[in-house]
């Protein structure tokens, strides 16, 4: 039978597209991934670090298990993955059709430069005479119009930007391998032609059409014309009516039958409309009336080149799609400019500020003021540039410019030593995430003074330019302060794109107000339309943290999409070539490419053959040409097939040195990868012919061209040496082979989800919907979790919880166990035996009758302990309202938690319709000492409270005090609403909370205000105290499965921004307040995110053993176990049954700790022996002495 | 105490408390971030700056507000108006503060409405600014010869400057009477 898998188009190679895609990839799916640019990893390929460790780690993306499939080195460098196809410089030019069949187009550019062919020598820059600002450093460089796309990136290869690029085509002659070729310009293959009797309508047509870059012809007569059609072919026609000898209607019945495709416009004079009108009717496409502006006719060519272009576009039909195109940067110098972007020297953007700290920047590590030069000592941050700014029509937070300022901000002031002062002006520090806080209070203890306040305006300095920026700000309660800095780095916020608006409003897709697709409710990733979903930024401003959950999110609402229209997720095949080629004597083939002759001219490669051919298993040297080309390949197998080698070598350009092209070379020799290896000569080739070619010119040597020089240089004895000791260690790799392939791994295709909240049954629903069976435990009586009391007369919630839970109950995948815990487990990851134990509450009869009644089957059956096999587990058990440390109470007058009072408002113990005095006060406990993390969900949820008191009685009081407003991203409308609905707001400081003083009618609140640099106070009815969540996890929970608790008691992720569902067991997932504090809608997207892991996980079925995994010959075990505590992944255990160690190949990552704790040699890591690597060692070290 | 005489006066005035309420809805959405206070030209020159003016004004707290000048000073040079972030017409609610204090008659803005009033029909009577009749008009209208040696100084260096030109006092042209007329028909 063959299944179809479902193919996925992403949109947008972010860092959500690349995300979404790999967990589709990993799914089974086929993706097609789509980006406009000229490299993959948008915005963070020009980030170096990134909070919370000010490293980069996106390679923590990748794929843990099957990674044989997949890159494995840095993310910035690249990526590919077999079920991922990448097309760089597409654009999506339509969607069609309904979930299940879309039709897109897709539109890419033609690539001048062939990355295959290109060797990345550099000649073809040095030739180009064009100077352009290079986007990529942010303006502050420049670089030619040929270039390369990423500085970091894996490819040599170059990239011609054809908005540039003035087509003299230097870089063509300077190539030494004939990888650039000058296609025809999309525009230039639309030809027209120009019929008209007047010359100067001719003429000044051509004129037009032809700076426009159309391809046009004239003919003075219609049967000129005619003549021109019987040897072009032309796409449209522009004809005057009134000629002398033949007329335009005549001529255009004529062309019509040489060419029926062409469209045709008639010119006609004012007089002649008629007959324009006539020549429609024979099929004219539209007429124009002379005179007529450029404009006019422009138009009308530019809508059939539309469609010219759009039917050479390429068209694929994809099961669903997900859109990824992210935001833009808000551009400071648009509309008033306050700051003198572009006008003052020493402004800048952040993500200017970014690239001078990268290390590929302007500065190459060194921190230079842009105009002056000199080294910057004091940099001022200035937050909220186009963010939350009502003037700009920008009412939303932009997320990420907090954090990203505090981490350049600390970066600046520990990797700059000369930085002395570095200050960020803030309104609200949005640290609104787990670790966000601890890593502000990281950089105030490196030095960072952050002061709240915002900066109105610079007025640059005339007098004397170096003498630095003058800030003044308001500062608390005093009047103004100022202070010189060299720099001033605004933090700039996202800003929807026009394209995603243009695309969304063509296709149907809901847009909110600010130009933000709109998520559908409780769906976070689900567009309006049915089968396309968006992630990113695309759906409001996001950090990256955020961004990668959420793409998870689309990449399992598009499998979800795949399965309900028929979809096949793929069976994993497994790969089973025979290894005993391991024990044959070696007969290799060293397989050299000349390179068009390049090798040849620098390279004495008879010698280089010569000297490999001292070496007795060295069957074969073979000169072959293009490797990276299908019949230089092809030649190649021929001499394998012909020399019946066993192990390949080849020696040529990195391109082949890429893992996907060796493999490649593997399959259509039939040999397995690990005896095929690639080294790359090309590069050092061309160092050494450079070195040489400067020493031959600096030594005054004859005129004669470098190039010319190099060869002699090179092969002399002396040079072709490391050539030869480079291909000896590419042969020594391929000699030995790993005798014993590591074992593939059973598991249960089952999953465990612990918790039956809006999470846990999230996460349970999207697992069984692929397929899988599912235990979810509940320990109260009921399924719904914090959502039963969180709705706040919201029927929409109300209605989702139903909606939830009665189809988890009637899912037949699912079995529910209510009043259950996890009391313990055997067995070992992928092969749990977890066994469930009832929960017997104090209140047994709880006022959750209802759902026991349908619930009845499981419940009976909880009374005593059960087991269930599982081979993931999700922990979803959530988190709870912190303890407010004091007393409150439930009706009437007092103190309340939030919860309670949501309750007591929900309740109507609270009168809210006369009018009523409440205080609330944020961070009650939170964001300090042990809980020094924002909860998140506390400030909206108060301005949420604040406004439904204000909506039903005007005359209420509300007084909120906050520290910071956590409203980021688009809950920054709900806090502009809160302020215009009369809340209001007090800042307060961490040091120096309000005071409460409660008495009989309610209580009576102190505070010092900062602006008003006084004590206030105000008696209220009821205070509100915002504690924040706290997490239900339980350290005997997570240790059952072999997970930890990170220092607040939430779930210990893997990582927090780059695998933040999972353990380091990547079988142990997690979702919503387990893992941190999180809204509804992004604990939903955590749910799904946990749950495309966990399917990506159970679709492998038996996992297979990947290339580098670890094994052990039992025959040296003594079970020691020393490795086990060794492994940092826990992939290594002890199966007592059959008395021997195994490892978890989904777990294991070839790290190679465990070889070097065993003592006894028993652990081995796939691919390396100690003397296979010694050999290598030794080859590649000989000759050094 | 003049404190409780504001709310007091307020109380009894419906209609001018109704303007105070207004006033306070064109600040609601003020996030207070002090933009305003920072850019004001003026602010050396006020006992209270603008942004804890707003403050006290959305706290409530009206008689904090009627006790300061801060309000009079502005020089309605819209500049915070241009640079606050939430768009708010803070020049607007400077000058509809003005309206209410005059309006309530307070003490402590008698001369700041006695100069505005005089500068207001000087305009209305010319077309624009005689200085020494405006400032005459305003000094009989203080009734306070203490006044007036206070600006002796400044007269003495304008007319040093020959920035004064005394002229007998005229009916005027009268041309923008009608003007006047308009505004305050829009204005009630």
């Amino acid at each position: 039978m063959t299944q179809q898998s479902a193919r996925i188009l992403v949109v947008g190679g972010g860092i959500s597209g690349i995300s979404a895609s790999l967990d589709l990839a990993r799914a089974g799916c086929q993706v097609l991934l789509v980006e406009q640019s000229d490299h993959l990893g948008g915005l963070l390929s020009q980030l170096d670090r990134q909070f919370p460790d000010s490293g980069c780690g996106m390679c923590r993306l990748l794929p843990l298990f099957n990674r044989d499939q997949t890159s494995d080195h840095c993310l910035r460098r690249g990526l590919f993955h077999e079920n991922i196809e990448i097309c760089l410089c597409t654009d999506l030019v339509s969607v069609e059709g309904e979930p299940g069949s879309f039709t897109v187009a897709l539109k890419q550019q033609a690539a001048r430069v062939d990355p295959a062919l290109c060797i990345g020598c550099g000649r073809c820059e040095a030739a180009c005479p064009v100077d352009v600002p290079d986007p990529f450093n942010a303006g502050l460089t420049s670089r030619k119009a040929i270039y390369r796309p990423c500085p970091q990136s894996f490819s040599y290869a170059y990239t011609i930007d054809p908005y540039a690029c003035k087509d003299c085509r230097a870089c063509q002659d300077a190539c030494p391998t004939g990888a650039i070729t000058f296609a025809v310009k999309e525009r230039e293959a639309f030809h027209v032609l120009v019929v008209d009797d007047e010359k100067i309508v001719r003429d000044s047509m051509k004129e037009w059409l032809a700076e426009e870059g159309y391809q046009v012809w004239t003919a003075a007569s219609a049967k000129k014309a005619l003549e021109l059609m019987a040897d072009t072919t032309f796409h449209m026609m522009l004809t005057d009516i009134k000629m002398p000898g033949m007329d335009g209607v005549e001529l255009l019945g004529r062309a019509k039958k040489l060419q029926p495709d062409l469209d045709v416009v008639m010119m006609t004079a004012y007089a002649a409309v008629d007959s324009a009108v006539e020549a429609m009717k024979q099929g004219a496409l539209d007429y124009v009336i002379k005179p007529f502006e450029p404009d006019t006719v422009l138009a009308m060519v530019s809508t059939c080149f539309a469609a010219f272009s759009a039917a050479r576009a390429r068209v694929e039909t994809v099961d669903a799609m997900i859109l990824a195109q992210g935001n833009n940067l808000f551009a400071p110098d648009v509309k008033t400019n306050p700051y003198g972007y572009r006008h003052i020297p020493g402004v800048v953007t952040s993500l200017e500020f970014e690239r001078m700290l990268s290390h590929a920047g302007p500065g190459q590590d060194t921190l230079v003021h842009p105009a002056t030069g000199h080294p910057v000592q004091r940099i001022a941050w200035f937050q909220c540039v186009g963010s939350r700014d009502l003037q700009y029509g920008n009412a939303f937070c932009s997320s990420f410019c907090c954090m990203a300022s505090v981490k350049q901000s600390m970066l600046a002031k520990t990797l700059y030593p000369q930085v002395t002062d570095a200050c960020v002006f803030y309104m609200d520090l949005r640290t609104s995430g787990k670790a966000y806080d601890l890593y502000a209070d990281q950089a105030r203890q490196a030095g960072v003074a952050f002061i709240r306040s915002r900066v109105h305006s610079l007025a640059p300095d005339t007098t004397d330019p170096g003498a630095g920026i003058r800030v003044v700000w308001a500062d608390g309660a005093a009047k103004t302060c100022e202070k010189i800095f060299d720099l001033v780095v605004l933090a700039v916020g996202q800003q929807p794109k026009d394209a995603v608006a243009v695309f969304a409003e063509k296709n149907g897709i809901a847009m909110d107000a600010s130009g933000f697709i709109r998520p559908e409710p409780f769906y976070p990733a689900h567009t309006s339309r049915s089968g396309i979903f968006a992630c990113g930024g695309l759906t409001g401003p996001k950090d990256i943290h955020e961004s990668i959950v959420l793409a998870s999110a689309a990449a399992m609402s598009a499998m979800e999409t795949a399965v309900m229209t028929d979809c096949q997720m793929p069976e994993k095949s497994a790969s089973t070539k025979p290894v005993t080629i391991a024990k044959e004597v070696p007969r290799i083939m060293v397989a050299i490419c000349r390179c068009r002759d390049l090798v040849q001219e620098t390279l004495d490669t008879e010698a280089v053959s010569h000297a490999l051919r001292l070496d007795p298993e060295v069957a074969a040297v073979e000169m072959t040409d293009r490797l990276c080309r299908e019949d230089g390949m092809d030649a190649m197998i021929a001499g394998i097939r012909k020399t019946g080698a066993n192990r390949l070598v080849t020696a040529s350009c990195a391109f082949c040195v890429k893992k996907q092209q060796l493999q490649k070379m593997a399959d259509l020799a039939d040999l397995p990868v690990q005896c095929v290896a690639g080294v790359d000569v090309i590069t050092s080739i061309i160092a050494a012919a450079e070195k040489a070619s400067s020493a031959a010119t600096s030594s005054g040597a004859a005129t004669s061209s470098a190039a010319e020089k190099a060869p002699a240089v090179l092969k002399t004895a002396f040079a072709i040496q490391p050539m030869v000791r480079q291909i000896r260690t590419g042969i020594s790799r391929v000699k030995t082979m790993p005798l014993e392939p590591g074992k593939g791994g059973d598991m249960f295709s089952r999953a465990l989800v612990v918790g039956g909240g809006i999470a846990g049954m999230t996460a349970a629903l999207a697992i069984a919907g692929q397929g899988f069976s599912v235990d979810l435990v509940e320990k109260s009586p009921a399924l719904g979790g914090n959502l039963v009391w969180l709705h706040l007369g919201s029927e929409d919630l109300t209605a989702f919880l139903e909606d939830r839970k009665a189809a988890v109950l009637a899912h037949d995948r699912i079995r529910v166990h209510t009043r259950t815990r996890v009391h313990s487990t055997t067995g070992r990851p992928g092969l749990w035996e977890t066994r469930l134990a009832p929960v017997h509450s104090a209140d047994e009869d709880g006022p959750s009758d209802k759902d026991d009644a349908v619930l009845s089957d499981s419940s009976k059956g909880a009374s005593s302990i059960h087991q269930v096999r599982h081979g993931v587990v999700v922990l979803a058990v959530g988190g709870t309202q912190a303890d407010p440390g004091i007393a409150t109470c439930e009706t009437g007058p007092g103190i309340y938690t939030q919860q309670g009072f949501q309750q007591a408002l929900d309740n109507k113990t609270i009168d809210i319709d006369a009018p009523v005095r409440v205080a609330m006060i944020q961070c009650w406990g939170s964001r300090q000492n042990d809980r020094n993390y924002c909860s998140r969900v506390c400030c909206p949820r108060s301005l949420e409270q604040a406004l439904f008191l204000k909506n039903r009685n005007q005359d209420s009081q509300v007084h909120v005090f906050y520290r910071d407003m956590m409203t980021p991203g688009l809950l920054e409308t709900l806090y502009t609403q809160a302020r215009q609905a009369g809340v209001l707001l007090f800042p307060y400081e961490k040091q120096n909370p309000p005071c409460l003083e409660p008495d009989d009618n309610g209580c009576k609140i102190t505070w010092s205000d900062a602006i008003l640099g006084r004590s206030m106070e105000t008696a209220v009815d009821y205070v509100v105290l915002a504690t924040g969540v706290t997490p239900n996890m339980t350290p005997d929970l997570a240790q059952t499965f072999g997970a930890d608790l990170d220092q607040f008691g939430f779930f210990d992720q893997a990582d927090s921004k780059w695998r933040p569902v999972e353990a380091l067991q990547p079988r142990v997932l997690a979702c919503g307040l387990a893992l941190e504090p999180f809204n509804i809608a992004s604990s939903l997207a955590t749910a799904r995110a946990a749950a495309a892991r966990a399917v990506a996980i159970l679709s492998q079925g038996k996992v297979q053993p990947g290339l580098d995994m670890a094994h052990v010959r039992n025959s040296y075990c003594s079970l020691c176990q020393l490795c086990i505590s060794a492994c940092p992944y826990g992939a290594r255990h002890v199966d007592h049954q059959a008395g021997v160690l195994v490892i978890d190949p989904l777990a294991c990552q070839g790290c190679g700790i465990c070889a070097a704790v065993c003592p006894s040699g028993a652990a081995v890591v796939g691919g390396i022996s100690p003397t296979h690597m010694l050999d290598v060692i030794n080859t590649a070290l000989s000759g050094h002495g | 105490m003049a404190l409780s005489d504001i709310s007091e006066k307020l109380a009894a005035l419906p209609e001018i408390s109704h303007r105070v309420d207004q006033i306070k809805h064109l600040v609601d959405a003020c996030i207070q971030c002090g933009t305003c206070s920072a850019s004001c030209p003026n602010l050396d020159f006020m006992d209270m700056t603008p942004r804890r003016m707003w403050r006290y004004l959305l706290a409530g707290r009206v008689e904090k507000v009627f006790a300061s000048q801060t309000f009079t000073l502005c020089s309605s040079c819209y500049v915070c108006t241009l640079r606050c972030p939430r768009g708010l017409p803070l020049t607007e609610a400077m000058a509809g503060l003005k309206q209410v204090a005059f309006a309530l008659k307070l003490e402590q803005f008698r001369r700041s409405r006695l100069f505005y009033a005089a500068f207001m029909e000087n305009i209305r009577q010319y077309g624009r600014v005689r200085e020494m009749e405006m400032m005459t008009r305003y000094f009989l209208a203080v009734k306070n010869p203490l006044v007036p040696l206070g600006y002796a100084s400044m007269g003495a260096r304008l007319l040093k400057k020959n920035k004064l030109h005394p002229r007998l006092p005229s009916r005027g042209s009268g041309k923008l009477a009608h003007l006047f007329e308009q505004a305050h028909r829009q204005e009630h």
